[in-house]
């Protein structure tokens, strides 16, 4: 490690603050990237401050269709949850098979969306479940909210609270998981809203994002067959030391096709 | 008789696992500073200038040499090749340049990062084909005048090939004119790290002349000689203490971290030095194992017997030797699997290329021979329609039978018992497909040998009683000291395994050990603790004989007391017995040196052999079940089944850790693991971009021992540690194949490749 500030608001108010003071703030959230980010020297913030103190960004309740999630809740807290269990289980399972217990135990929810890792899991609930992820200033779409690798639609200094996924009547979600890591080479996440399918991909391209082909073809035939018919490109996915670009287009066919057949038990 | 073939509790356990086991890196001196090594850039080229004025001068840094400063001493395994620092020649990406003690690590770092280094990039050679070809530039134009050790004294070397082995017998050309089937089969293994956790460290300083470092290596000896000839001075004026090993699995044989923390101090005047690599500088510059090219043709009569084979194999050093120019003669041995075959060729090189060294890796060689042999039966099988264990039994080498050096295998049929026992557990798979997944089973068969090498071990009577272990053996981890020497001294001297106290290795102090390699601790330094135990024996008796009954004749040793037998109960505890040694000018100490001796062979039976017979050879088979998804490509081990023959278990708990931890390297090497060179460059840097298999990944592996004591070994027990890796990556692969219903040649077999076979 090397010399930075080291800051732990106690308030969203007083965080924010401490942002604008400094001259190249991080927000710390589980520290699952930041930390190992750091040490490897591909990130040097003058200043870290550290949301774990901060009131108000844990805990998760349910109702009205809407599974709340703070964003400093943690993996294993999201995989045990019972309204998360109950509601959205596919959510639950997803939570379940991040990474290792260790990280499970640390990582936080707003901490892997506002990094927007391309092979992080969770971007993947975000776009299928048209979640709306709440910040200190406003309320973003969960379809507009990834941009590209490592960017989303967060502002300089702007902190996410909580993330709302609509309950869908079903879902499944499947990955198939780097043999290291455990993060996703390629995950699916397949919702079914009475009747209108979603399908969000992780891993595959630059950020998350809904497979529309595939959704179309779903609403038509929700069968594990009927995404056979559908054409994935390998333009612009990721090739990397992993897999090729054509591997992943493969991938996104294959989980959607499991996540369907999961689904539909 | 308790102590031998049970599953007692290692001595070192508790520590390990609680985090409290001191490794070099947790192990400082006061005073000590703190040392970084800066390293090459570029893959190959010319050192215009090093400039380190601007580093020397900034804070905290006490030192910093390059190799215009500490002189130009050359060290290696067989062939010395090496300096510590490139002098003009950069010959690998990451070589070492220059190193800088400061006295903190940060400020270490800072200073290195300050030296100016400019280099002249010169055309690599990065793969062996570039290196063989008729006019590759050398990698070392000086090769000719680099010194050779003992061991080394066959070796063939010419240019670029560090290591030459040809075998030529007589038959071969005709057995292949008058062939009823040939099968010719290409096979191509990747680089694979040790992966150990603890990352090479050494702490060095110079106390009253003399060099003193300590280190986790697994041959503490080879270090004084490395030392000794990179620092230049008398082998007894370096001084290497041993430290909790944090595994090496060959890697921490040869010199790492030593030499760079042993000239930085002595250009500080003395003061201690630490050197610890960070993970990525360790990846790039372990000795990792090396990458090969295999090709076999076997001839084939009418009634399917193999006639002769033709084997030839390339193997990529890399920039410097290590232990990679001794594997072309491991691969002789290994040629012809177990099996009769008529004679057989074989040419082996072991080539310089401008990438980083490769080096020991547990089972050195094995892997990558077996894989090759094994597939290539598996292939033959299959041509002649008939089933591969059935097709490996009915050739398989018979008791008596000789190997390609002349030398008898006495007890082949252990191998065929092995093969029995895996097929029994694990028959034929019974559905081959269910929706997507493919099911298949392979197996692989063969021996392997325990290294003869030789080792030392002195046991004192301490004033309590207790038995005080001195030996130059390190623990790598495998309990080889913790359990198999522990037991094996506990059983010989009547006590428990806490009356059992072993240090650790200090060159000052204990007698030469050829260290934690080639799977002969337990076997070899087992033996030379039943010697001392002989010698110790006679002095216990000598002196309690006067504290005994008269007509004491027969003594022996029972739960730490001297015991007469026939004469009541008549007995002595042995703090009582050192007491009396102490005043009766009695050294209450034996001590034992044992190899083994080498067996006969034919002494031409190939040129460039620098190990020519195979001692205390050890039986195996392995049979695997894999499932393979046939939609993602991915592999999954359903079950794995070993049958090894160990001689005599010491402590079969500790051998079940060292199946189960070959099992899961061999299906890393299998099936995930590679080191890709791009341009001279490793494209994996780190663990997380370097796929090891996880806990989840292994399947339960199901283990029968086989054991046939051996004569010389310590309770007739021979080398266990190796043999689990060098069969896996065959029987996997075989598994693959025979799952998918196509042949697979290269390794890793990665998702991506399985896909392509069926695609195609």
């Amino acid at each position: 490690m090397y010399q930075f500030n080291y800051h732990k608001p106690t308030t969203l108010d007083e965080a924010a603050a401490q942002f604008r003071d400094s001259d190249d703030p991080i927000y710390l959230s589980g520290g699952m990237t930041l930390i190992p980010t750091m040490k490897q020297r591909l990130a040097a913030p003058t200043d870290v401050i550290d949301l774990q103190a901060v009131e108000g960004l844990t805990g998760i309740s349910a109702s009205g269709g809407v599974v709340s999630v703070g964003a400093f809740t943690r993996h294993a807290e999201v995989a045990a949850s019972p309204d998360v269990v109950e509601a959205i289980p596919a959510l639950a399972a997803l939570a379940a098979g991040i990474g290792d217990k260790q990280v499970r135990n640390r990582g936080t929810i707003g901490g892997s969306i506002a990094n927007s890792d391309p092979s992080a899991d969770y971007p993947a609930a975000v776009v299928a479940l048209g979640a709306t992820v709440h910040t200190t200033s406003r309320a973003i779409s969960g379809e507009s909210y990834f941009h590209d690798l490592f960017e989303t639609s967060l502002q300089p200094g702007e902190i996410v609270t909580r993330i709302d996924f609509p309950v869908p009547a079903r879902a499944a979600y499947q990955k198939f998981p780097n043999p290291a890591s455990r993060y996703a080479v390629v995950g699916v996440m397949v919702a079914d809203f009475g009747g209108v399918i979603r399908v969000g991909v992780t891993g595959a391209g630059p950020c998350a994002f809904r497979a529309s082909g595939i959704e179309e073809v779903l609403n038509a035939n929700l069968t594990p067959d009927a995404v056979d018919a559908v054409e994935v490109p390998d333009a612009g996915f990721n090739s990397d030391l992993h897999a090729s670009a054509a591997y992943r287009a493969h991938l996104v066919k294959v989980m959607a096709r499991r996540a369907v057949a999961t689904m539909l038990g | 008789m308790t102590n031998i073939g049970s599953d007692l509790p290692r001595a070192d356990g508790w520590d390990k696992v609680a985090g409290k086991s001191q490794y070099t890196v947790d192990y400082s001196e006061s005073g000590m500073l703190h040392g970084c090594v800066l390293r090459s850039p570029v893959v190959c080229g010319r050192i215009v200038r090093v400039d380190v004025e601007a580093a020397r001068s900034m804070p905290g840094v006490r030192a910093v040499v390059t190799a215009t400063n500490v002189g130009n001493g050359r060290a290696g395994m067989l062939v010395r090749d090496q300096t510590l620092f490139a002098d003009r020649e950069i010959r690998h990406h990451g070589e070492a340049i220059a190193a800088v003690a400061a006295d903190t690590l940060a400020q270490a770092r800072a200073a290195r990062d300050a030296i100016e280094l400019e280099a002249e990039s010169l055309p690599a050679l990065t793969t062996m084909a570039q290196a063989l070809a008729s006019d590759a530039p050398l990698v070392h134009p000086d090769w000719e005048s680099y010194a050779l050790n003992p061991m080394a004294a066959e070796l063939r070397r010419q240019g670029n090939v560090a290591g030459e082995l040809i075998a030529d017998p007589d038959g071969v050309d005709e057995a292949f004119e008058r062939a009823h089937l040939v099968v010719e089969d290409e096979f191509c293994v990747d680089r694979q790290y040790q992966a150990y956790l603890e990352p090479m460290s050494a702490v060095a300083r110079f106390t009253d002349g003399r060099c003193i470092v300590r280190t986790g290596s697994q041959f503490p000896y080879n270090i004084r000689e490395e030392l000794a000839a990179y620092l230049d001075v008398r082998l007894s004026d370096v001084r290497v203490i041993g430290q909790t090993v944090g595994g090496g699995f060959g890697a921490k044989l040869g010199c790492g971290t030593e030499g760079y923390a042993a000239v930085l101090s002595r250009a500080v005047g003395g003061r201690s030095v630490r050197v610890v690599k960070t993970r990525d500088e360790d990846i790039v510059t372990a000795p990792v194992r090396e990458n090969a090219e295999l090709r076999i043709r076997t001839a084939l009569d009418a009634e399917g017997n193999m006639t002769a084979r033709e084997f030839s194999c390339d193997m990529d050093c890399g920039a410097y030797g290590l232990e990679t120019p001794t594997f072309p003669s491991i691969l002789f041995h290994f040629a012809a699997g177990i099996y009769r075959i008529g004679p057989v060729r074989v040419h082996a090189r072991a080539v310089y290329t401008n990438t980083p060294p490769t080096g020991a890796f547990r089972g050195v060689n094995g892997p990558a021979v077996y894989f090759a042999v094994e597939r290539h039966m598996d292939n033959i099988a299959r041509r002649l329609n008939e089933d591969p264990m059935a097709f490996r039994a009915r050739h398989m080498l018979r008791d008596g039978d000789t190997l390609l050096n002349g030398q008898a295998l006495a007890d082949a049929h252990i191998a065929r018992e092995a093969c029995e026992a895996v097929q029994k557990s694990l028959p034929a798979v019974g559905a081959r497909q269910s929706g997507d997944r493919l099911r298949g089973v392979g197996s692989a068969t063969g021996f392997w040998v325990t290294n003869p090498l030789p080792g030392s071990v002195t046991i004192t009577v301490g004033e309590d009683g207790r038995l005080h272990v001195l030996t130059g053996a390190n623990d790598n981890g495998s309990g080889a000291v913790a359990m198999g020497l522990t037991q094996i001294v506990a059983e010989a001297m009547g006590v428990s395994t806490g009356e059992v106290i072993v240090g650790l290795p200090d060159t000052d102090l204990s007698g030469y050990d050829s260290g934690s390699q080639g799977s002969r601790t337990t076997h070899i330094v087992g033996k030379a603790a039943l010697i001392a135990i002989d010698d110790l024996k006679t002095r216990i008796f000598d002196v309690a004989r006067q504290m005994l009954p008269p007509g004491a004749n027969e003594l022996e040793l029972v739960g730490g007391m001297v015991r007469a037998v026939g004469i009541g109960d008549a007995q002595v505890p042995l703090a009582a017995v050192f007491q009396m040694a102490n005043f009766s000018n009695v050294s209450l100490s034996g001590s034992g040196t044992y190899a083994t001796t080498p067996p006969a062979f034919t002494p031409g039976c190939a040129v460039g052999l620098t190990m020519p017979s195979l001692l205390t050879p050890t039986y195996h088979a392995h049979r695997a079940e894999v499932e393979v998804d046939s939609v993602t490509g991915n592999v999954r081990l359903l079950r794995y089944v070993v049958a090894q023959e160990v001689g005599r278990a010491i402590n079969p708990d500790g051998i079940m850790g060292q199946i189960q931890g070959g099992i899961a390297q061999g299906i890393g090497f299998t099936l995930t693991e590679n080191l890709r060179l791009v341009d001279g460059r490793y494209l994996e840097r780190s663990l997380e971009a370097y796929r090891l298999p996880l806990a989840q990944d292994l399947p339960r592996v199901e283990v029968v021992l086989l054991e046939h004591p051996d004569s010389e070994g310590p309770f007739g027990a021979k080398g266990v540690a190796e043999p689990p890796l060098v069969f896996a990556p065959a029987a996997i692969a075989n598994a693959v194949s025979d799952a998918v219903g196509k042949p697979f040649y290269k390794l890793p077999i990665t998702p991506e490749d399985v896909l392509f076979a069926l695609d195609t």
